[in-house]
């Protein structure tokens, strides 16, 4: 019997990868796949919308600098935030990261995509612990190569301190503006590896802080990665039939290229339950929604003078 | 005392000899010992533990057959396999009989090549589909 024990190949694979880091970008996403059994959605669905995948190649070769992923309800920011982490703190010596959470709940689930505890997806697998210094903590994690991860949740207090090379901003439409403009402030290049800021959200406040960054990504320099539900949605079966399908109306068929892991029977059921404006902010991430202001119709450009 | 690590004029001194009596018992020591070797017979030896085992083998069996209760049975048997496992072993041990591998380990792959980790990773992935996705 030939035995290929996967246990010893992974940790070959891994000690050649943390010497020698990745060739390009189907090499990282095939190990990401490989590793943690993790598909980033790479296709193309909305065509003016971007594939995760391509923020996790920018944020790991470090192509780009300032970045805001604006996404659905469900879409992976959490997950994806840690991954790309949690790639940064095994694969760059000295890597330090600092991730703020909008809430205590939104930085508890990052950690938890870390470990694998409650839903999380578990990046730090048993094939990674040896690179552990100590036990992970619930709000800093150290690893052997000198690199760290701090998870925080906002406040006045987490955004002082030490600069790390890295910060994470997890969903800011829930965070205070104050502690997000300090926020901004943090991070600093050192040791070869780039300082960057990271944002995280969907935007569901009509002029709250995420729509305030968006309309100033351009001047501000960030990378705008926007995907909604159908980037990340599974790849629909031929089985389906478009005309009675309740999603065609905003799918349009985009469905059959999607290679993605959101469930169509999930996404068909959230549609049902949410209203219009709901499902069109929050997971078709179109403006946001204008429910709970006192006129709906109000429009700053035609009822401003 | 010598292997103990005794000095030589310690030991004269103790026996009150002369340090030259002592070298010469220590030569003698050494001759008689190599002769003791010499005249060892592996083969023979070998065969002794051979037909060991084999007796302890049968005798097991036998009283394994004899014995009226059922955990008496067993506990000989038991003695016969551990008896066959040595013999086995002590064989193995010596070259005389061949020892087919179990499984063959696939380590030291060569990393630096692109095609390798590809065809690694394939096999990964084909190991991680037959265990399961995770969520």
């Amino acid at each position: 019997m030939v035995d290929c024990d996967p246990e010893i190949l992974k940790r070959e694979m891994l000690s050649y990868h943390v010497k020698h880091g990745f060739v390009d970008a189907d090499e990282l996403l095939d190990f990401i796949d490989t590793y943690w059994k993790l598909r980033v959605p790479r296709a193309q669905v909305c065509p003016e919308h971007t594939p995760p995948a391509e923020y996790i190649v920018d944020s790991f070769f470090e192509t780009v600098q300032d970045s805001v992923c604006w996404a659905n309800r469900g879409g992976g920011k959490t997950l994806l935030g840690a991954l790309s982490t949690w790639l940064d703190t095994v694969f760059k010596s000295g890597c330090a990261t600092k991730i703020l959470g909008g809430s205590q709940e939104q930085s508890k689930r990052m950690y938890e995509h870390l470990t694998g505890e409650g839903d999380g997806w578990g990046m730090v697998t048993q094939d990674f612990r040896h690179l552990l210094r100590g036990e992970m903590l619930a709000h800093r994690t150290v690893l052997n190569n000198q690199s760290n991860i701090q998870i925080l949740t906002a406040s006045s207090k987490s955004v002082r301190g030490a600069h790390p090379q890295k910060i994470k901003l997890d969903e800011v439409d829930e965070m205070d503006p104050n502690i997000y403009e300090a926020a901004l402030l943090v991070p600093q290049t050192k040791r070869g590896i780039k300082a960057s800021v990271q944002i995280f959200s969907t935007m569901h406040r009509t002029y709250g802080l995420m729509d305030q960054v968006i309309s100033e990504a351009a001047r501000s320099g960030y990378k705008v990665y926007k995907w909604c539900i159908f980037d990340v949605m599974e790849k629909c079966p031929e089985w389906r039939v478009c005309d009675e399908c309740e999603l065609w109306e905003d799918c349009q068929g985009k469905a059959r290229h999607a290679d993605g892991f959101y469930s169509i029977e999930d996404a068909i059921s959230k549609k049902r339950q949410v209203s219009r404006d709901t499902w069109l902010c929050e997971m078709l991430c179109f403006q946001p929604s204008q429910e709970g202001l006192i006129y709906k119709e109000f429009d700053m450009a035609l009822h401003v003078v | 005392m010598v292997i103990d690590g005794g000095e030589v004029s310690e030991i004269a001194s103790y026996f009150s000899v002369s340090e030259k009596t002592i070298y010469r018992d220590i030569r003698d020591a050494e001759v008689i010992n190599r002769h003791a070797v010499q005249n060892f017979d592996q083969d023979k030896f070998l065969g002794e533990s051979i037909s060991f085992w084999l007796q302890i083998r049968w005798k097991s069996m036998r009283d394994s057959e004899l014995a009226r209760e059922e955990n008496a049975k067993i506990g000989h048997r038991r003695n016969a396999i551990t008896a066959q496992e040595k013999l086995e072993k002590s064989l193995q041990d010596r070259g005389l009989l061949n020892k087919v591998p179990q499984e063959l380990k696939v380590t030291g792959i060569l990393m630096e090549k692109a095609e390798a980790r590809a065809a690694t990773r394939e096999y990964l992935k084909t190991i991680n589909e037959l265990s399961g996705k995770n969520g």
